[in-house]
């Protein structure tokens, strides 16, 4: 098995002036076994990166250890890894068991093997049936199949993955997802997965990096990204509906407001003058003000969604979401008090998004 | 002995993109050099050419050659005949040929496969087989050596590749936008005459430019069909060289000549005649 | 069939009316082309059964298969069957093969891809008698660059009269519509090339294949459509090749008939010898080689689909 180290790892395309840097200066350690998505926006360079531990792409600076061997010199053949791609990315001119076996045939593994190992991924994935037919002839979800039984396989030390799912429509999805979570679990071989579908990143991972514009944002377990996502940027990422930010000034040691209105927090041991806070809409209560107690805010408007309902309020000059359990009792123009006694309240500093 | 390793593989990398730009650029003189010989060749009088190096001194220039062609007029007629030949050619492709197209491609009638389908198959006829036929029909007709009658066979013959690339112009543009027009009520030729024509209207310049330089070029039917007095720029071109002797840099001038206009075109529309041209063969 | 039968008659009636509309559209074009390609043709035919000499006289008896019968005894006829054979199995295949090769060059990442891929039209574009007139003005015997540059170089002492020789001449004809042939074969290969997606190169070097796995076991398998247009266009023109001929060795098909295509002989026997009828029936075979090499690619590509034991497609 396999554990992946990228050191300083940076890419940059072009030259001179002209340089572009699409990847700074990654540094972390994927542990062997574990599964490890980049989350990120498009363009944040999670492919990026995820190529350039395939060897798809030269790394322009730093290093990618796979099990302590430096790798970066080698073509991606000699990774002992195997790469799913979004398109799938299947040999329109072979059958499915060609594409399957294409990589072992190139490996010279002899014949016998690779029936074998071909039949024993068809059965794992389901698509025993269709291994005489050409891709051009499967469904999205099959095709899907295929792509991952030619990486299963290999039986590499290694999945790579570039949004394997983003093809496929939202109920195959969600059911192919537990699937991929029940083959590494069965397989366990360390998986990189790429996406820019948080969910995806949450349900599925050991850990999540999460990036933006070519760096790291933070590197930790689903846990600690939701609940101490280490920069603004994290904070407002991950998380549906998308956390309340908002820039709050000092009021008192301790107690921070938002200008403007009614609305404050307790924050003890901070002492800026200004940050950043960010709450957790399903974290926030509303209820009517009580006599003589001023309202934070106006709700503007109510969006059920069964179990829960998002209610939009107008806070000062800003909009603030909170998630109140069934269809909650507000109404348009209804007078709030945002409730934060049982939300984690998240500080950030105003220059450069670290938390606090 | 990574580091070795590293170097090696980059430096590879780097020797085989050197060894390919390298195969470019003997690629790219092999096609342009040639071209490039008889533009000098009309600009620099012989001697300087003949024997070794040459000298390419801007004192030895000369434009003597195209003046005394633009100034000759067993010269100057057969470019004026290519001229008239090419735009009516050009101009009666595109009005037939695109109302054909557009029947073809938005109407379902029967036979419209089959006649697509010919269309393709005419352009495999090889021209000799239609050569003969047609020089004892125009001349019992009166039209042999006249340029209306060289108009009507360039017709007959390019109407096809008209056809058939607009029709693949027409089927890319959005139905949707002539459905709209039919409903704010447009009549069926309103609807091809401001809808689709203007939409059309890139793949349709890509084409007619496709249709004068087929026309323009052709040396085989014009050699053919003419003897003296619709005689085209390819024929004198041609002619610039005998069996024997040939004035070499007359003939190189009327080369150049010949060929910058349709090189022009080309460049003009190259983006189009490059998808035009691939497009068939891709999908197909 | 149904949605006409329980259409509302107006609809019935529109679609009528777009029926009548198209077919107005489409008939002075078919009319055109039958008139002066369909009618021709059949011409064609029927003057390659009779004797039709103008030198002769004004009379054309009918004489059947005999035209035919001639030119399978006539070695004239089978000296241009084997040159042009020798031209089209070089042109095709060899351009088609070159064309590929040039594409994989120039379907790289290079500064000024797309400068070079416009460039590439300057040969296509120029018209096949400036062709002619371009190599005569290098390969020349008395005048021609090349013997210049091979002098001045010490290679040759006396001029070499390059077109004088019967087989030097066919070589030299070769490599001149070589030259005007390969761009559009190479845009088009080039266009075959960039319908493969990265991905699908990159999955390829995953799965271990090098650079020659790559070509003969992804590219060129998924190149195949077009390569089969390719060889199918690049065969129809060669079979008739003409206008470099003509310019190159003066109008004559020479040096002793060593550049007398089939094409160029049909011609020679049509315009110079003024026997139609024989002409005809050489112009009518040649269009019959048309269609079989045609058949031939056709076929052979249809084996090779089938041989890769598919049978969903």
């Amino acid at each position: 098995m396999a554990e992946i180290k990228l050191i300083n790892v940076a890419k940059t395309y072009g030259k001179g002036r002209k340089a572009k840097n699409a990847v700074h200066d990654l540094s972390y350690t994927i542990d062997d076994g574990t599964f490890v998505s980049l989350l990120g926006p498009s363009g944040c360079g999670k492919s990026t990166t995820l190529n350039m531990i395939a060897g798809l792409e030269d790394i322009s600076a730093g290093e990618i250890l796979i099990d302590g061997h430096r790798v970066d010199d080698l073509e991606p053949d000699k990774r002992d890894l195997a790469f799913v791609f979004q398109d799938y990315a299947l040999y329109p001119h072979m059958s499915v068991f060609e594409n399957i076996a294409f990589g072992l045939r190139m490996r010279k593994v002899p014949k016998a093997e690779i029936h074998t190992r071909v039949t024993d991924a068809a059965r794992r994935l389901d698509i025993e049936h269709v291994l005489s037919n050409r891709p051009r002839a499967l469904s999205g979800g099959q095709r899907q199949r295929v792509a991952l039984a030619r990486a299963i396989a290999r039986r590499p030390a290694v999945f790579l993955f570039d949004e394997p799912l983003s093809n496929l429509d939202a109920l195959l999805r969600d059911q192919t997802r537990s699937e991929l979570k029940m083959l590494h679990a069965e397989l366990g071989a360390t998986s990189v997965y790429v996406t820019h579908d948080q969910e995806e990143a949450m349900t599925l991972s050991d850990k999540i990096a999460v990036m933006s514009r070519g760096k790291l944002e933070q590197f930790g377990t689903p846990f600690e990204v939701y609940h101490q996502p280490a920069t603004e940027f994290v904070a407002s990422f991950v998380g549906k509906p998308r956390m309340n930010l908002f820039t709050a000034a000092k009021l008192a040691s301790g107690h921070y407001g938002l200008s403007g209105t009614h609305f404050t927090v307790d924050v003890p041991a901070v002492q800026a003058p200004e940050m950043r806070i960010g709450l957790r809409p399903e974290e926030c209560d509303l209820r009517v003000p009580s006599s003589g107690e001023a309202a934070h805010g106006t709700v503007r408007t109510v969006e059920p969604l069964g179990n829960v309902s998002d209610v939009i309020l107008d806070v000062g000059a800003n909009q603030f979401l909170s998630r109140v359990p069934g269809f909650g009792t507000f109404q348009p123009g209804d007078e709030v008090v945002i409730d934060t006694q049982r939300a984690r309240v998240h500080c950030f500093d105003i220059k450069t998004g670290l938390r606090i | 002995m990574t580091k070795s390793r590293r170097i090696s593989r980059h430096v590879k990398r780097r020797m085989t993109a050197i060894a390919c730009s390298i195969l470019v650029l003997l690629v790219m003189l092999f096609f342009l050099a040639p071209f490039v010989w008889m533009i000098i060749y009309s600009i620099y009088p012989s001697q300087v050419l003949q024997g070794g190096i040459p000298d390419l001194s801007a004192a030895n220039l000369t434009a003597g050659a195209y003046a005394r062609l633009f100034s000759d007029t067993s010269f100057l007629v057969p470019m004026g005949n290519s001229a008239i030949v090419g735009i009516s050619t050009t101009l009666i492709c595109m009005t037939v040929g695109s109302a054909c197209a557009y029947a073809i491609a938005r109407f379902r009638f029967r036979g419209r496969q089959t006649l697509l389908m010919s269309m393709m198959t005419v352009q495999a006829i090889p021209v000799i087989v239609l050569a003969v036929p047609l020089f004892i029909l125009l001349r019992s007709v009166g039209l042999y050596d006249q340029l209306f009658g060289l108009i009507l066979t360039y017709t007959a013959f390019i109407l096809p590749l008209v056809i058939w690339m607009m029709v693949g112009f027409f089927e890319d543009l959005p139905p949707s936008l002539e459905r709209a027009a039919r409903i704010d009520g447009c009549s069926r030729f309103q609807i091809m005459y401001k809808i689709a024509f203007p939409l059309a209207a890139p793949g349709m310049a890509a084409t007619a430019i496709l249709a004068f330089i087929t026309s323009w070029s052709d040396f085989f039917l014009a050699k053919v069909l003419t003897s003296s007095n619709a005689v085209t720029l390819p024929v004198k071109t041609a002619a610039f060289q005998g069996l024997f002797a040939m004035d070499y840099t007359s003939a190189a001038t009327a080369g150049v000549i010949t060929a910058v206009p349709v090189l022009i075109l080309t460049l003009i529309a190259q983006k189009w005649i490059i998808r035009g041209l691939t497009e068939g063969a891709v999908k197909g | 069939m149904r949605r006409t039968a329980t259409a509302p008659a107006h609809v019935d009636k529109a679609r009528k009316k777009d029926l009548r509309f198209g077919l107005m559209l489409a008939a002075p074009a078919v009319f055109i082309v039958l008139l002066l390609l369909g009618y021709p043709m059949g011409y064609a035919f029927y003057m390659s059964f009779q004797q039709w000499n103008d030198k002769l006289g004004m009379d054309h008896p009918f004489t059947g298969l005999s035209n035919y019968t001639d030119l399978i005894s006539d070695p004239q006829f089978h000296g241009a069957m084997a040159r042009t054979a020798y031209f089209s199995v070089i042109t095709v295949l060899g351009g088609v093969a070159l064309a590929v090769a040039i594409a994989l060059l120039l379907n790289r990442e290079f500064k000024g891809r797309t400068i070079a891929r416009v460039l590439l039209l300057v040969p296509w574009a120029v018209p096949p008698v400036v062709n002619g007139i371009m190599w005569k003005l290098i390969f020349d015997g008395t005048s021609g660059i090349l013997n210049g540059l091979l002098k001045s170089m010490g290679l040759i002492k006396d001029n070499v009269q390059w077109l004088a020789d019967p087989s030097t001449a066919m070589n030299i004809l070769i490599f001149a519509e070589m030259w005007k042939l390969l761009p559009f074969l190479c845009l088009l290969m080039l266009a075959a090339l960039q319908g493969i997606t990265e991905n699908l190169h990159k999955a390829a070097s995953i799965d271990g294949a090098g650079a020659w796995n790559k070509f003969w076991r992804i590219i060129l398998p998924n190149i195949r459509g077009p390569l089969m247009f390719a060889l199918i266009v690049q065969s129809m023109w060669s079979l008739k090749v003409f206008d470099t001929i003509y310019v190159l060795t003066g109008g004559s098909g020479g040096p002793a008939e060593g550049t007398t295509t089939i094409n160029f002989l049909a011609y020679l026997t049509n315009f110079s010898n003024l026997d139609r009828g024989y002409g005809s029936a050489m112009a009518v075979t040649i269009m019959v080689l048309v269609l079989l090499v045609t058949a031939f690619w056709i076929l052979l590509f249809g084996r090779l689909n089938r041989s890769k034991g598919d049978i969903n497609d």
